[in-house]
């Protein structure tokens, strides 16, 4: 049992073991175009990390491009296959990697002389390109499946008022394909949009295009490696320089353009595609017989979405498909800042590269100091030269004000580090004697206390000059301030806070009424424990052990209605709750975005399940979240005794009669004996994070006409948290 | 009453349970109490209950779910709801539904205990009007056969000729059965039998 055990984890690696000679195993990469055209690059470099992840320093790969299939005319082989047979002479690789039709085409046309024994992965083909290389024994295919009318239909779901489509394409023989594939699939959408294919316009004339079209108009991008004009484009960057000037929505199809302006909708898996082929790579290095592995076509993903394009152009996301997911989502305070943020950062960068420039240029041209001096005076750098054998420190004026040091002064490092608050000069000198040792570039953020008092913030950066022998002469480098970017940081930082806070009053505020609830449970437990007390004294003769328990109750319900109100104090002034229609999946997935840093500190896995046509409920979003939140929070502590393998998470909504229910399932330690100990108020809450106590969260539930309540799990220990809600409209409807 | 009265009651919030108990408890009452509501209905069958005291808000189910499953299953006893905040739509509800009382916590003793005087009173009613009805069974048993039939014909309305000629038998038998049938069903009129007849699901004669 044991072995085989060993055997199942050690399955990803076996190659591992039979490479008994030490050498990695070779995988030859063919590229259609070249290393960086997308989307194979993407698929390319997936397949890269995924094998490498699998067998980790086992495999070597080694690059080879056609190139020429950017090019119309007659293939080229002749140069490339003496090219490899010389690189390889003897010992071919252990696997031919073809990524995409071209280089899948190369292998077919000259298998006899490409390394015949060795089996082949061809990667990045799709089902509409029939290759014959697949036919031919020794090929194992993982293929994609991309249904073009989905395409399409996707544009008309998002914007269905569309009633132009403009199709960017390329015009290498690949792309022309495509192109042809495009025109008859979308064929019988004529009549109802018209659609405009810009294959062999230039770049610049589609920009132009794509400026001012029509009223609802829409862009499909396409592959675009090489444009009318013949310029080839390299990853994505046609696409990019599209969507800056389209004036109109932009969409895609592969997963590669979500992110650089296009709507989404469900797109080419590049990921998905590329760790098949890397587990079928793993078998087929491991010795197995290619006929032996076959592969299904990756359909095209389920529909995802980019956030920031969608509130763009106006796109609600109760308008997108069922099973949905939306990224690159942006908090609304974030964006209110966007600008000086990223202004912030645009600056910071600059500087950086300012510095960097600096030095090269210091480095290439001494004898002109005193132009140096100047430049980097004029954007308000100091620069200091350390000598490594006297410690003395040399320099500019400006660098001198930023340490708000005295311009005549003999200066060492131990004189400037006196400048640093003593908390930070430890590890301040640490770096910098590591930099100075590893001969590298170091960039160090520091604080300076001036005469009066004052601090401002310092970047420094430094890089050694090694002297004729092995050790290090000087040192040198430049110093600026940064207090402004701190201060911005800091205050971002301040302002996110403020804004978590004020979410957290609005909605416990809110919470008033059921609150009640929780606070008339102790009182109404004292007055009939009182009132009790008090006919208890009317009698002759009265039980004091009795009347000495009473008491003692009134007491401890007095405390836990204190504890209420002590909870609740600083909350009371918010304002009112939001009651709308929400959409269980999208707050669940909300708050697996809001919780990813938790979650993956914490090696905790978030499943989620959801049934299809899951019916909206209403409430207020905010405050289901934060049940949720709660609720995930406990499942995380719950786990914490867990391999990190196994905390998984499984979040699952149903429709049953006219509610939906959420089940919350962890596999930690499960529940107290008595589970409804876990809801009574505040006793179980947390003095930090996000949660509420589960208390709170069942008269959240309550509040919204909804339940809460625990289970143990079916199998196996864990605990299942179950959610009912009221659905805004019936099933039947 | 002779009897001590005998209460249900259900509450999650233990303290609260605790506290009404022993409030109940002081003023003479013999208390079932239940922290879940599930609990409660699964012992239900062995309890002979005056009347109940029922959380509005519990886990499980709730209050008003507690009082229509405790309806389906038959059992018809008195509920007074104590709930933690006023709800006007739960309160309603609960009153259509047979509820005697509608209270809000913290609750009075003197509303608790006015209210649970009010469900004796209905228990006490319900309960008498179930022994009339198990007297008349008895009633009903020691009619013979004949005379039993005599009285599906009687509650038609017709007259001793007319039973005498359905029956077979002379209207001087009949006006002695009938006698008979008056005598130990304890009803001098034949409103009244009528009436008796409906009650105990005796079918009248075609």
């Amino acid at each position: 049992m044991w072995r085989l055990a060993l055997v199942l984890l050690l399955g990803g690696c076996a190659v591992s073991v039979d490479a008994k000679d030490g050498a990695a195993q070779k995988v030859l990469l063919i590229h259609s175009f070249g290393r960086d055209f997308a989307p194979f690059h993407l698929v390319a470099s997936h397949f890269r990390s995924e094998l490498g992840k699998l067998c980790p320093g086992t495999v070597e790969f080694v690059d080879a491009s056609l190139e020429m299939a950017r090019f119309d005319g007659v293939e080229k082989d002749e140069p490339l296959l003496t090219f490899l047979a010389a690189v390889f002479g003897e010992k071919p690789p252990d696997l031919l990697v073809p990524i995409g039709a071209p280089a899948a085409m190369f292998c077919h046309r000259n298998r006899d002389r490409l390394f015949s024994k060795v089996p082949i992965l061809a990667v990045g083909l799709d089902k509409r390109r029939s290759v014959p290389l697949v036919e031919m024994p020794g090929v194992v295919e993982a293929m994609t499946d991309i249904e073009l009318d989905g395409l399409m239909e996707n544009i008309l779901l998002v914007m269905p008022e569309t009633k132009h489509v403009y199709v960017t394409m390329g015009t290498a023989p690949l792309e022309q394909f495509w192109a042809m594939e495009l025109k008859r699939a979308w064929e019988r959408y004529e009549g109802r949009v018209e659609m405009h294919f810009l294959d062999g316009l230039s770049l610049a004339q589609m920009k132009s295009v794509v400026a001012s079209p029509p009223k609802d108009s829409v862009v499909f991008h396409g592959i675009m490696n090489r444009d009318g004009a013949g310029v080839t484009h390299e990853a994505e960057e046609a696409l990019v320089e599209l969507v800056a000037v389209a004036k109109a929505p932009s969409f895609g199809y592969s997963e590669g353009q979500l992110g650089l302006g296009i709507i989404g909708g469900r797109l080419l898996p590049l990921r998905e595609s590329a760790q098949r082929a890397a587990t079928a790579a793993v078998r087929l290095l491991d010795g197995e017989d290619p006929a032996a592995i076959q592969l299904e076509a990756v359909p095209l993903s389920a529909p995802v979405y980019d956030w920031r394009e969608l509130r763009r152009w106006g796109i609600a996301e109760s308008a997108l498909p069922a099973g949905s997911t939306v990224h690159h989502r942006v908090p609304t305070l974030w964006q209110a800042h966007r600008g000086w943020v990223v202004g912030a950062g645009v600056v910071a960068g600059l500087q950086t590269g300012l510095i960097v420039m600096l030095l090269t240029a210091r480095r290439r041209a001494r004898e002109s100091d005193a132009a140096f001096s100047l430049a980097a005076e004029s954007v308000g750098l100091g620069v200091w030269q350390r000598d490594m054998v006297t410690d003395e420190i040399k320099a500019s004026d400006q660098w001198r004000v930023l340490f708000g040091l005295n311009p005549s002064e003999r200066l060492t490092l131990g004189r400037v580090l006196e400048r640093v608050p003593v908390e930070e000069r430890e590890g301040l000198q640490r770096a910098i004697e590591m930099g100075n040792r590893q001969g590298q570039r170091y960039l160090v953020e520091h604080q300076v206390v001036l005469e009066d008092g004052t601090t401002r913030w310092i970047a420094s950066m430094g890089r050694a000059e090694k002297g004729k022998g092995s050790g290090v002469m000087k040192t040198r480098g430049v110093s600026m301030d940064i207090t402004e970017r701190k201060r911005m940081e800091a205050e971002l930082g301040q302002q996110r806070n403020q804004f978590a806070h004020l979410a957290r009053v609005a909605s416990l505020g809110e919470l008033t009424g059921s609150l009640a609830h929780e606070l008339n449970q102790p009182l109404g437990a004292i007055l009939s424990n009182a009132q009790t007390g008090l006919h208890l004294l009317n009698r002759p003769v009265a039980d004091l052990a009795e009347l000495r328990e009473i008491l003692g109750d009134i007491v401890e319900a007095d405390k836990r209605a204190g504890e209420v109100i002590v909870r609740v104090r600083s909350l009371l002034q918010a304002g009112e709750a939001e009651r709308a229609a929400v959409n269980v999946e999208a707050c669940v997935e909300e708050v697996g975005r809001l919780m990813r840093t938790d979650l993956h500190e914490r090696g905790v896995e978030l499943r989620t399940a959801f049934a299809r046509d899951l019916p909206a409920v209403r409430g207020d979003l905010v405050q289901l979240q934060q049940v949720m939140i709660n609720l995930l929070m406990n499942a995380c502590e719950a786990m914490v005794e867990r391999e990190v393998g196994e905390r998984v998470v499984l979040v699952t909504a149903v429709a049953e009669k006219d509610e939906v229910r959420v089940a919350i399932e962890d596999s930690g330690i499960g529940l107290p004996e008595d589970v409804e100990q876990l809801f009574r108020a505040f006793y179980t809450t947390k003095k930090t994070g996000l949660g509420i106590g589960l208390g709170i969260c069942r008269t959240i539930m309550q509040s919204h006409g909804g339940r809460l309540w625990a289970t143990r799990k079916e199998t196996g220990s864990g605990a299942v948290f179950h959610l009912s809600l009221p659905a805004v409209r019936p099933l039947t409807a | 009453m002779s009897q001590q009265p005998i209460i249900g009651l259900v509450d999650d919030d233990p303290d609260m349970l605790k506290a009404l108990r022993r409030l109940l408890m002081a003023r003479g009452f013999l208390v079932r109490s239940y922290s879940s509501s599930a609990t409660f209905l699964e012992e239900l069958k062995g309890l002979d209950l005056d009347a109940v005291v029922l959380d509005l808000s519990m886990p499980e189910f709730n209050g008003l779910e507690l009082q229509e499953r405790m309806k389906r299953e038959g059992y018809s006893y008195p509920v007074i709801f104590l709930t933690g905040r006023g709800d006007i739509p739960s309160s309603v509800r609960a009153i259509k539904a047979g509820a005697v009382n509608f209270l809000t916590k913290p609750v009075d003793d003197r509303d608790l205990l006015e209210a649970l005087d009010q469900a004796l009173e209905v228990s006490g009613r319900l309960r008498a009007e179930a022994n009339a009805t198990a007297e008349e069974r008895v009633r009903l048993a020691k009619l013979t056969p004949r005379e039993f039939e005599v009285l599906r014909h009687v509650i038609t309305g017709r007259l001793n000729k007319q039973i005498a000629a359905d029956l077979g038998a002379s209207e001087q038998t009949i006006k002695i059965h009938r006698m008979r049938l008056t005598e130990k069903l304890g009803c001098p009129s034949v409103a009244e039998l009528v009436r008796l007849a409906q009650r105990q699901g005796v079918d009248a004669a075609d």
